[in-house]
Order: structure tokens, then C-alpha cells, then sequence
């Protein structure tokens, strides 16, 4: 299925051009069985899923006890994050999956898709030559 | 081969200005509309309980890159 790249509200490029990432709505849900629909970016840059702690809270994930690991950006310092795992559903391709993720407290992270098992999932190619990104599920191996 | 009406479209999210960097923002299902703004998810979640609704960390208004190395 291929989707248009969504603007970046506000954000222009070095030739003032408005930037466009490739955003893909998902929706969750929690145990209660309330949904929320959250844009996230496909991010080959991301080795694993990464998202804002704050979700967890949402899906009553318990990071308390989870594997803390650190991951680096382009700042110097190494930021924290817990490691559990992300259910979500991609409703354009009526999809489930869970991924491995990393949970972030920061404001500088909503969800970012990352390499780990999601990039394992799907062929998945960025035509930005003509603003849209496919995502085509992987046949089985 | 999908054909061009089969694209779905970007996500309009021109109502979500740059003075919400930082805060969480619930929004219409159509995008349309903000619905609620907050400093966490939790106190979101308490303003607006909409059945269909959008969800966001509003990221500052700046360019992003991974780590080479």
C-alpha cells in the first residue's frame, strides 16, 4: 500500500522547502479497551522502535522493572530508555504486530518505527522522488 | 501495481502550531480540530475522552537526524 509523506508543520529545509516525513498512523489500544490513533515515522535511522515513556502508561506497561539500556542521538549525551514491547494496529492495512521498542523520557520523542523485527516485516520503500512510501508485508521465509 | 487513487494521503497536521512544542495534543479524527492540550498524556487523556481521537507529542519545531558513527 503506498501512502503520501505528511508535512512538518512548520518546518522548511535548507532551501525552504517544507519538510515531509514518512508518517504512518497506527492505533493502539489499552487494557480497558480504549484506542487512540498516533502518528508515528518510519525511521530506518532507528534500530529499534522508540517511543515516548509515556505510552506506557497508556497501555499499562510496567517499565519499572525493565531492561534498562542507553541509545545515542545526535547530541552527546546518552539518553535512557527501558525495553519492553509495542503492540499496535495499522488500520489503512487492517494490521497487527508487536515490536520490540524503547521507551524514552523525553519531549523530543512521539513514536519512531525503527529497524527491529518492523523493518523485518514489510518491504518497505521511500519514493520520495514522488512523495509517497510503500509498505508491502514481507512473504514469509 | 497500485494505481495513484490508491494512495492514501499525508496526515494534515496544520493545526498543530509550534507553541504546542512540548505538550501532548489530542486531535479530531479528521485532524481538523484540536480537542485538548497538555503537559503529560495522562492529564490529556482526562480532558478529552473522545471515542476517535489523534494523539501526539508535539516535537519542537527542528530538524532531525540519527547518529553516525
Amino acid at each position: 500500500m503506498k501512502f503520501k509523506y505528511t508535512v512538518a508543520a512548520g518546518l522548511m529545509d535548507t532551501r525552504g522547502k517544507m519538510v515531509k516525513r514518512p508518517i504512518l498512523e497506527l492505533e493502539i489500544e489499552n487494557a480497558q479497551g480504549r484506542k487512540l490513533i498516533v502518528p508515528a515515522v518510519i525511521d530506518s535511522g532507528a534500530d529499534t522502535t522508540t517511543l515516548n515513556a509515556q505510552y506506557a502508561g497508556f497501555l499499562g506497561i510496567d517499565l519499572s522493572n525493565a531492561k534498562e539500556r542507553e541509545i545515542i542521538g545526535i547530541g552527546e549525551k546518552r539518553v535512557a530508555t527501558r525495553a519492553s514491547t509495542f503492540s499496535f494496529r495499522i488500520p489503512k492495512m487492517n494490521m497487527t504486530m508487536e515490536v520490540p521498542a524503547w521507551y524514552v523520557d523525553t519531549k523530543h520523542v512521539n513514536i519512531l518505527l525503527g529497524q527491529e523485527v518492523f523493518f523485518d516485516s514489510f518491504r518497505l520503500k521511500f519514493e520520495k522522488d514522488h512523495d509517497t512510501f510503500e509498505i508491502t508485508p514481507a512473504p514469509k521465509r | 501495481m497500485s494505481n495513484q487513487s490508491d494512495v492514501v494521503e499525508g496526515l494534515d497536521l496544520s493545526v498543530v502550531k509550534k507553541d504546542y512544542a512540548g505538550k501532548w495534543v489530542a486531535l479530531s479524527r479528521d485532524y481538523h480540530t484540536v480537542l485538548a492540550v497538555a503537559d503529560t498524556l495522562q492529564s490529556l487523556l482526562k480532558k478529552s475522552d473522545t471515542s476517535e481521537q489523534v494523539v501526539m507529542q508535539v516535537l519542537p519545531p527542528l530538524g532531525y537526524a540519527p547518529a553516525v558513527f
